[in-house]
């Protein structure tokens, strides 16, 4: 009941007319980022946060949700006309979407994404408001031992599934780690890494690394592969309208999707491909028309997958507001966001900023409806930002990300940040190294360290307090099991097949 | 006689051509450079007066945030520009008065010249309602009787709330253990979760508006307009003048009538009741003083900081 209140409180606030313009604004613009491969949600959000200080914390942060649920909605647009994923939450939806697209069922396509993410969206959103504030009672029997293990569970998670590999998610998770290090230790004021370089003192802006990363590193491999062949668009066919058998092959994978979703994205490093993935699979095994899957392209395909990463986007705000920690790229720039404007995450969010918290999540059910709209009877106008030249594309996405970083402190040294980091981001790009575990690392490894520290400062120096306190043990144990399990079970299964 | 009165035609027509000169300040945006980040609790109160004077002085005052270094870059900066006026310091007087005494920096603090304060934040100590100590005097006690049993928090180590801190516990003579955390705000959780006992801030003052939070004492050399009841350190018998204040300040040289002009457009503003509601709301306490008067203060305030850091041994180590 109180829970109710409370949303009544954040649609008053969200309902207000300034405060539903940036809704629409983010939306529209998460929308248009979605639609265009390479531009993400993360990416766009760090480029507009200097920008965005001007504003109320809770108009900025309605305006950065719309840009994240409208990224997904606009991401599964490009998946079905262009097969060019926009989103990596939307590479699924390419799989059977394409396929409808090119054998004339394009607007049913698009229409179960748009629907399946509205229904899973709105789910999603319903699961923020009634889990949220469970999770903040629990949250706040956290000390610096069981943030500290919350974190090594994070870690683990998000290089062990992001990305090809283990070894290169947590190479790129000890780059973000190394990078986040660099400046003056709280604990001895002493300078780590900073080469003699003043600038440096301060640390690394974690802005400045995921611009470099998601827009210098993308444009350079944009670039790059130029010459690689163009990419056909699909030209819109077939009724938005879905016929009365599409509605009932779609309505149960949207649920499925939905309840696969949102758990998942509400675990550490839980994202959005593991469940669309996975949705994408369930939906395989149990379509009575398994010969569409791969060849004609099946309505199942679509909407399931959109649903769950619809639902699991919902599920990632779950842990960034109720404990500060970020469980994807989008998630960690949004936390960097509440920072900068003196804002922690965390249990306390709840008690401290009820408006802005109850806003938000009021504006999320607004964005959902938004996006309904702007989606399906307004897909033919986003279909055409996909015909602005790459080149002249690019160029802009340059010159903004530079002038932008220029802007947070008017320094040179975060200019030739900006470009090293480019180039890094480029080669991982280039040889597959997953790039979102660079940002969680440089958030959550400062953050880990200090909780490590002043634990071990609390305890006077015991080691024990990580596996006395029951509920680090139980992280530890959790964290140990996602980085051996997999391993374990491979063997198992060699020696079992030997 | 020919040679005296042309002596003194010159000194007149410069005298002339000073003041038009004067006259004109400002004729081209002034550059107010803040040293941390846009959007921080440093960043919005010189937003707020660079608005003001762009009122009253008619050109535009352009916020502009070199960050970096604790403040020290952006302190820097100010000391390396041309005295004309047109390029001031605005931010928290710790990158002034604290950071030359503790890092090797270009810069002293008498490289500025103090133009006018716009504000103070008063911190105060906190802690949980439920621990049984009511003013810092019982804090001492209980904290005498219980050597390195309580943690206080600051935002890092050679910061100067760690000063503040060190300095209480010299002057009371008890052992407490620092405990750093990055902002504030990251502090709170562990202060209502009984995990840290005393912090040094203001960020908990809406808990003690809830009465979650106690409030031992304030820092300041006047109480909190908001908590008339609470006494300040120096009247429980702990002088400890190590405030925080923002202001304006100006390259050394820089001509005496553009100082003049700027701060008594400050000033005017320090008196406005807008500008007094928009400061107080982001913990900003507006007060004022004659760019003499806070040239006395500071001088008093760069002795001060460096008898605390001697007392208190304070250094990186």
């Amino acid at each position: 009941m109180e829970t109710l209140a409370a949303l009544g409180a954040g649609f008053a606030v969200a309902l207000s007319p300034e405060n539903l313009l940036w809704c629409l604004l983010g939306t529209s613009l998460g929308t248009a980022i979605g639609v265009l491969p390479g531009l993400g949600p993360a990416l766009t959000i760090a480029l507009l946060l200097p920008i965005t200080f001007q504003v109320p914390a809770t108009a900025a942060f309605i305006l950065f949700a719309g840009i994240y649920y409208g990224a997904m909605y606009g991401g599964s647009t490009t998946s079905i006309l262009l097969n060019t994923p926009g989103e990596s939450a939307t590479i699924v939806t390419a799989l059977e979407g394409n396929r409808m697209a090119r054998s004339g069922r394009a607007g049913a396509a698009l229409a179960t994404a748009a629907i399946g993410s509205f229904v899973a969206g709105t789910i999603g959103t319903l699961g923020i408001t009634f889990l949220a504030p469970v999770v903040v009672d629990f949250a706040l029997k956290f000390g610096p031992a069981e943030y500290f293990s919350l974190m090594v569970v994070a870690f683990v998670t998000v290089s062990a599934v992001l990305g090809s590999s283990p070894v290169r998610g947590l190479a790129s998770l000890f780059f973000g780690i190394w990078l986040g290090l660099i400046g003056i230790d709280l604990q001895t004021g002493q300078a780590r890494f900073t080469f003699g370089l003043d600038e440096l003192l301060d640390g690394v802006n974690v802005i400045v690394v995921a611009v470099g990363l998601f827009a210098i590193g993308e444009t350079l491999y944009v670039a790059a592969r130029r010459h690689a062949g163009q990419d056909e668009i699909i030209p819109l066919r077939g009724s938005l309208y879905m016929t009365r058998a599409e509605w009932s092959r779609s309505w149960k994978p949207w649920l499925r999707g939905a309840a696969i979703g949102f758990p998942i994205g509400a675990m550490p490093a839980g994202g959005a491909e593991v469940p669309t993935f996975l949705s994408y699979w369930t939906e395989k095994k149990l379509s009575k028309h398994p010969e569409e899957f791969g060849t004609t392209g099946a309505i199942e395909g679509v909407a399931g997958p959109e649903a769950a990463n619809n639902a699991s986007a919902a599920g990632v705000l779950v842990p960034m507001l109720t404990l500060g920690l970020p469980t994807g790229a989008t998630a960690a720039i949004m936390l960097s966001a509440f920072q900068s404007y003196g804002i922690n995450p965390g249990p306390l969010l709840f008690q401290s900023q009820p408006a802005l918290v109850w806003g938000l999540i009021a504006s999320l059910y607004i964005a959902n409806i938004m996006l309904l709209v702007l989606n399906l009877p307004l897909v033919g106008l986003w279909v055409r930002i996909l015909r602005i030249p790459p080149p002249l594309l690019y160029a802009g996405i340059l010159v903004f990300a530079t002038i932008g970083t220029y802007g947070i402190s008017n320094s040179v040294v975060d200019l030739m940040l900006l470009y090293a980091i480019g180039a890094v981001g480029f080669l991982m790009r280039r040889y597959d190294f997953p790039t979102a575990p660079v940002v969680i690392g440089m958030i959550l490894g400062p953050l880990a360290e200090q909780e490590f520290r002043r634990a071990m400062t609390i305890s006077n120096g015991d080691w024990g307090v990580f596996v006395t306190k029951p509920l680090s043990a139980t992280l530890l144990a959790l964290a140990a099991l996602a980085l051996a399990g997999p391993l374990l079970w491979r063997l198992s299964r060699r020696r079992r097949t030997a | 006689m020919m040679q005296a009165m042309l002596g003194a035609l010159i000194a007149v027509l410069t005298l002339v051509g000073m003041t038009s000169h004067v006259h004109a300040y400002p004729d081209k945006p002034v550059r107010l450079i803040v040293p941390y980040p846009a959007g921080g609790s440093a960043d919005l109160p010189a937003r707020i007066l660079a608005e003001g004077l762009q009122r009253k002085l008619g050109k535009p005052f352009i916020v502009e945030n070199r960050v970096g270094a604790a403040g020290a870059i952006g302190a820097e900066a100010v000391t390396r520009a041309a005295p004309d006026g047109y390029t001031l310091y605005c931010g928290p007087n710790a990158p002034l008065v604290l950071l030359p005494l503790i890092r090797a920096l270009p810069y002293k603090p008498s490289d500025l010249v103090p133009i006018a304060p716009y504000g103070e934040v008063v911190y105060g100590f906190g802690v949980l309602a439920s621990m049984k100590v009511n003013n810092l005097k019982e804090l001492q006690a209980l904290a005498g009787a219980n050597p390195g049993k309580f943690f206080y928090s600051s935002p890092g180590s050679g910061s100067a709330t760690n000063l503040r801190g060190e300095a209480f516990k010299a002057a009371a003579g008890v052992d407490i253990t620092h405990l750093p955390y990055r902002t504030g705000a990251e502090a709170i959780p562990d202060l209502l979760g009984g995990r840290l006992d005393i912090m040094l801030d203001n960020i908990f003052f809406p808990q003690v508006r809830q009465g979650t939070v106690k409030l031992l004492g304030v820092l300041s050399n006047r109480r909190h307009p908001e908590f008339p009841d609470v006494p300040t350190f120096a009247e429980q018998g702990f002088p400890i003048d190590l405030r925080v204040w923002g202001g304006f300040l100006a390259p050394l040289g820089t001509p005496q009538p553009i100082i003049d002009t700027l701060a008594r457009a400050i000033a005017e503003l320090n008196a406005e009741p807008e500008i007094i509601e928009r400061q107080t709301k982001i913990g900003w306490i507006p007060f004022s003083a004659t760019p003499q008067e806070l040239l006395v203060q500071m001088r008093a305030e760069v002795e001060s900081y460096r008898g605390w850091v001697q007392r208190t041994n304070f250094k990186i180590d």
